[in-house]
């Protein structure tokens, strides 16, 4: 187990490296002119030897190679230089924004879980039920609705019609509840139906008819055997949905006006700050990777078979 | 089988919790609010307000610093400059030296005087960012100060290397010569690095802020002026133009306000809500097609004149906004200093008219009966307008069918705003869907972009035989120091800019308010960049 966490963790190594290069590769064959982008991001009007100036400063004009050592040496610092618009260290302005952030995802993936277990678990045993046919019919609505269009639904019922709940910001935990569901939903829909799906598969399984000749209790049979072998792909999904969550966050932080990251990366993209817009990029890859190596660790957790293959 | 309703139970018991925990915290939430609502006035504004600094641009918010820090001379109704920090001024007669008469009874927020020494500190400092990078040489009188003096503890005196009648219009600007107090300058006093404190003479003060989310101003204690009514004014950070409305339409926020603060249908729906008032502006600048009349096809001023006359303007302009936007038909709407005696453009509806001036101009339809050419080239132009202006959009392909109709082929480029002014600037375009800055830049910035190159708008007139005399004229209005003489050029210069067609006015653009009932006394600031809360009454 040691020597597995171990290779993966070094593995991550050479990955971010690769990040690095094409963020870096990605900045320089934008046709932004980065000393340009950092004037027009504060909506000045330099002269040409300010811009001259800033150029030299940033640079622009050393061979592209030693452009590129620079950057690597600032980055594996995890410095992601100082904002266009505010001026202020990129890492500063994201440490101030991820938590909220990463509270609503963190939530939003245990708000599937709990949903989506029970639901997709129950939906399986009880096939072609009125709760099964109801999951279908929500499953269509929220795999072909629009996050944003969740939102808004949500908080004209909740917020504006019955006043239960505030339509935007933070502060209670009750400004989560609507962010949270309306990132969760489709997750939760697709979850519930990959569950069902897995678990009907599963039943069949010679292990499972094993079991029920040993007399083992239908209770025993259905969480230890069958639910165990269904619900690996669903965690290897969130792993991979982990990009799905993170433009969904973007959205939600918008219409639920939350001061996160993803509004934060949004406003960089339009005023063309390029130090935020990399610093996104490669802190979205080291999540990528980390979150990529607990859902294995999960995964091995509930089959150990997958650790013998790791290791190999 | 037990243990599936178990599961059921905790589901239920899940959601029931949810829904349970979710009502019953708002009975509290709401009452808090109600208490709060006597003293505090929420805005809604779609940006975060930034750094609180009177010198430096994008992304401070220009409302906010405003409501901090004053210039000073103001810009009040129709363009009459009223006092701020100067009570008074002096001009001399050759219009090259002012003399400032400080508010003696003007105080910083910290409790400290306004003098004259503190003045020429942020002159000082914002003269030597212009000339050391340019940052603020935009602002015509900034390149044209020779000198700040003081005087004595209550005078300044600058001196201009040529006279500018534009001088005060553009010193109540809403940036970057407003005043620092000079607990706000940092130790080399470089404040585009940023400042200390952000102290101001303005009605407001920062009290609390968090970034993306809110700012809290209150009412500053040691202001010179009538002192605002409403003890705090909490700005809070929405987005999105929909959440925004839905939090005014549930009491969350008292008052939305801005230009476009929300969208013509969403605006439309909550004129309808009988708790909600509405009010929209005079006009603060003008939606312009620009065209660039070096490009072969826009040189003859018949088809200019054919394309300003071949669109139903009125009724694209009351449908495209919901009749948020009046028509223009002046290129600077007439509440603008010096554009009262112009004539409105004379470009009523007029398709067949249009038709026979294009075959005037030997642009002649083709065998096909669908579009012109001329010597075997057709007829065609780009037309430029901003991605995520849906108003512009829509009139863009408004104009275009229209066109397409009497055989004008229009291509249309959306570009993002930044890439759109770049173009602008490099005049790479046929025709720019564009806007004038409006008050309290106008009329002399637009006039001064028309005559000097750098900015698309001196490529309007470059198809105009008396080019170069008008420029002349431009010229001698802003440097000008006769009132009358002023006023009278003025006229000839908008009058001969509007009769090149080059330039046509479409509808004015304006600020729009949605509010509470208990909010009164709303009035919109004449300064475009400005928004007036000192007036407001909470019921």
């Amino acid at each position: 187990m040691g020597v597995f966490i171990t290779k993966r963790l070094l593995a991550i190594i050479p990955i971010f490296l690769l990040a690095i290069l094409l963020t870096f590769i990605m900045v320089k064959a934008s046709p932004v002119d980065p000393a340009e982008a950092y004037f027009a991001a504060t909506n000045t009007h330099p002269t040409a030897q300010a811009l001259e100036d800033k150029r030299q400063e940033m640079g622009l004009n050393k061979p592209i190679f030693l452009q590129y050592v620079d950057t690597v040496k600032r980055v594996v610092q995890l410095d992601f230089g100082d904002s266009y618009m505010t001026k202020r260290p990129v890492t500063e302005e994201m440490r101030e924004r991820l938590p909220i952030t990463f509270q609503l995802g963190m939530l939003s993936i245990l708000l599937t879980f709990l949903i989506s277990v029970p639901l997709g678990f129950y939906t399986a045993l009880h096939k072609n039920g009125i709760v099964d046919h109801g999951t279908r019919f929500l499953a269509f609505i929220g795999a072909s609705m629009p996050a944003f269009l969740v939102g808004y639904l949500l908080v004209v019922f909740f917020s504006v019609k019955l006043d239960l709940l505030p339509i935007e910001g933070v502060g209670t935990w009750q400004h989560l509840v609507l962010p949270t569901f309306t990132l969760a939903l489709p997750f939760i829909v697709q979850y519930t139906r990959m569950l069902r799906a897995n678990m009907l598969e599963h039943l069949d399984e010679p292990a499972v008819l094993f079991a029920r000749t040993r007399g083992l209790t239908e209770r025993v049979i259905m969480v230890k055997y069958v639910l165990r072998m269904a619900i690996g792909p669903v965690i290897t999904g969130l792993g991979i949905n982990l990009g799905t969550l993170m433009t969904g966050m973007v959205i939600v932080e918008v219409v639920f006006s939350i001061p996160g990251f993803g509004r934060y990366f949004i406003d960089a993209i339009f005023s063309r700050d390029m130090p935020v817009i990399q610093g996104y990029v490669l802190l979205a890859a080291i999540l990528y990777l980390l979150c990529n190596l607990v859902v294995d660790l999960i995964q091995m957790y509930i089959d150990p078979r997958i650790v013998k293959k790791g290791v190999r | 089988m037990k243990f599936q309703k178990k599961s059921i139970v905790a589901s239920l018991m899940l959601s029931a919790a949810i829904v349970g925990l979710a009502g019953c915290s708002t009975s509290d939430s709401s009452s808090k609010a109600e208490s709060e609502q006597q003293d505090v006035l929420t805005v809604a504004w779609p940006r975060d307000v930034a750094e609180m600094n009177p010198h430096v641009y994008n992304p401070s918010q220009m409302f906010a610093q405003t409501m901090v820090y004053e210039p000073l001379v103001g810009y009040g109704e129709d363009g009459k400059l009223v006092p701020m920090l100067a009570k008074s001024w002096d001009i001399s007669k050759d219009g090259k030296t002012y003399t400032f008469h400080l508010r003696s009874d003007a105080k910083f927020s910290d409790g400290s005087e306004l003098t004259a020494d503190v003045v020429k500190r942020n002159f000082d400092e914002v003269l030597r960012q212009t000339t050391e990078n340019g940052t603020h040489a935009w602002l015509t009188v900034l390149t044209k100060i020779k000198t700040v003096n003081v005087v004595d503890d209550a005078t300044l005196k600058m001196t201009l290397t040529e006279p500018y009648y534009a001088t005060l219009q553009e010193l109540a600007v809403a940036r970057p010569v407003r005043i620092l107090g000079d607990a706000g300058f940092p130790k080399d006093d470089d404040t585009s690095k940023g400042v200390k404190e952000a102290v101001g003479t303005g009605p407001w003060v920062l009290k609390d802020y968090k970034a993306d989310d809110y700012a809290i101003y209150e009412r500053n204690e040691h202001y010179w002026g009538t002192k605002p009514d409403v003890k705090e004014i909490k700005v809070k950070v929405i987005p999105d133009a929909e959440t925004t409305a839905m939090a005014l339409e549930k009491g969350d926020i008292d008052l939305i306000i801005g230009e476009g603060a929300v969208s013509t249908e969403t605006f439309k729906e909550l004129e309808k809500d009988d708790n909600l008032e509405t009010q929209i502006s005079e006009p603060y600048a003008t939606r312009q097609l620009v065209m660039n009349t070096t490009r072969e096809t826009l040189s003859d001023v018949r088809v200019r004149e054919a394309l300003a006359m071949s669109f139903d303007k009125a009724t694209m302009v009351d449908s495209v906004t919901a009749g948020m936007e009046e028509t223009a038909d002046h290129v600077l709407a007439t509440n603008m200093p010096y554009t009262k005696d112009v004539a409105a453009q004379k470009a009523a509806y007029d398709p067949k008219k249009a038709a026979t001036l294009l075959d005037e101009a030997g642009w002649k339809l083709n065998a096909s009966g669908t579009a012109r050419e001329k010597d075997g080239k057709p007829l065609e132009i780009e037309m430029m307008y901003v991605s995520a202006d849906t108003i512009q959009k829509t009139m863009a392909e408004a104009m275009q069918s229209e066109w397409a109709a009497i055989g004008i082929k229009v291509n249309l480029v959306s570009e993002e705003l930044a890439n759109q002014v770049k173009r602008f600037k490099g005049d790479d375009f046929d025709i720019n869907l564009f806007s004038n800055y409006g008050t309290p830049y106008d009329p002399h910035t637009f006039v001064n972009i028309v005559a000097s190159e750098g900015f698309g708008y001196h490529t309007t007139m470059a198809s105009y035989d008396k080019q170069q005399a008008l420029n002349k004229e431009i010229k001698r209005a802003l440097t000008s120091t006769d009132e009358k003489k002023r006023q009278a050029l003025y006229t000839d210069i908008l009058t001969q800019i509007q009769e090149q067609y080059s330039i046509v006015p479409i509808s004015y653009i304006n600020k729009i308010a949605v509010y509470q009932h208990d909010v009164e006394g709303l009035q919109f600031a004449p300064n475009r960049d400005e928004h007036s809360f000192t007036g407001i009454k909470l019921k």
